[in-house]
């Protein structure tokens, strides 16, 4: 369980599968599955490692299972890259300067 | 730095920058050593430009060395230049992630640079290693365990 958020994130129909929730909002199975060259089933199968790793929230409306993202988790993720997102900033802002000074 | 416009998918970083020079002179300035060396780490720079070759990267931080190694994945001169770093002879305890320079030339005959660095939570972690990651990871660790 501990380490299951790594697992998640590692698989690359997962994290298109968060994408799309994050970009487009709540969505049931059947709006998720569509258009992908898997299975219902093998969705499902990736959903529940994404609500297992606490990514996915998982609710019930009627017969449907409606799937949002939990941003927490991402938002400690975003602090993670943070240092390493500030130090692309600093680089790209010595190369602008150096092609100022060496055009 | 406002022209710089940001974007975190998931597990990666994306900066891209636009640049009022060629991608000719962009492409040197990302790829010969001589240039890196000017602008990326604070002491020098060594990089073998072609698919496999390998280089270093070195950084003198309060009177302490760094030193990252380079290995060159593809080079499509001027539009694509791709490799990696963090490797185990590095002495940093950064992740091993992937580095994408993209050049696209403006219409002005200036440059779109974008850069992508990818792969922090992947690579380590297939290797079983979870260690030197960080206090920040730690602690996402730490909060995801206590979840019910």
């Amino acid at each position: 369980m501990k380490a299951s958020v790594f697992d998640a994130l590692a698989d690359p129909v997962r994290r298109s599968l968060l994408e799309q929730l994050r970009a487009d909002g709540p969505a049931s199975l059947g709006a998720l599955a569509d258009g992908r060259p898997i299975s219902r089933q093998g969705v499902t199968k990736h959903l529940d490692v994404l609500a297992a790793a606490g990514l996915v929230i998982v609710t019930r409306r009627g017969r449907e299972r409606i799937h949002e993202v939990d941003p927490e988790p991402l938002r400690q993720l975003a602090d993670f890259l943070a240092p390493y997102a500030a130090a692309w900033d600093d680089r790209l802002g010595r190369l602008t300067r150096h092609l100022e000074e060496n055009p | 730095m406002n022209d710089i416009t940001t974007h975190v998918p998931l597990d990666a970083i994306e900066r891209t920058v636009e640049l009022p020079h060629p991608v000719e002179r962009v492409w040197r300035a990302i790829s010969d050593p001589a240039e890196i060396g000017r602008w990326f780490p604070n002491e020098s720079a060594t990089l073998d430009v072609r698919p496999g070759g390998t280089g270093e990267l070195v950084w003198v931080i309060e009177g302490k060395e760094f030193r990252t190694e380079v290995h060159v994945h593809e080079v499509d001169e001027p539009r694509r230049f791709v490799w990696s770093w963090g490797h185990e002879s590095s002495n940093t305890d950064d992740p091993v992630t992937t580095v994408e320079f993209t050049l696209k030339p403006t219409d002005a005959g200036g440059t779109t640079l974008r850069v992508r660095e990818s792969g922090f939570l992947t690579e380590k972690h297939r290797a079983g290693n979870h260690e030197g990651w960080g206090e920040e990871l730690a602690e996402l660790v730490a909060y995801l365990g206590d979840r019910p």
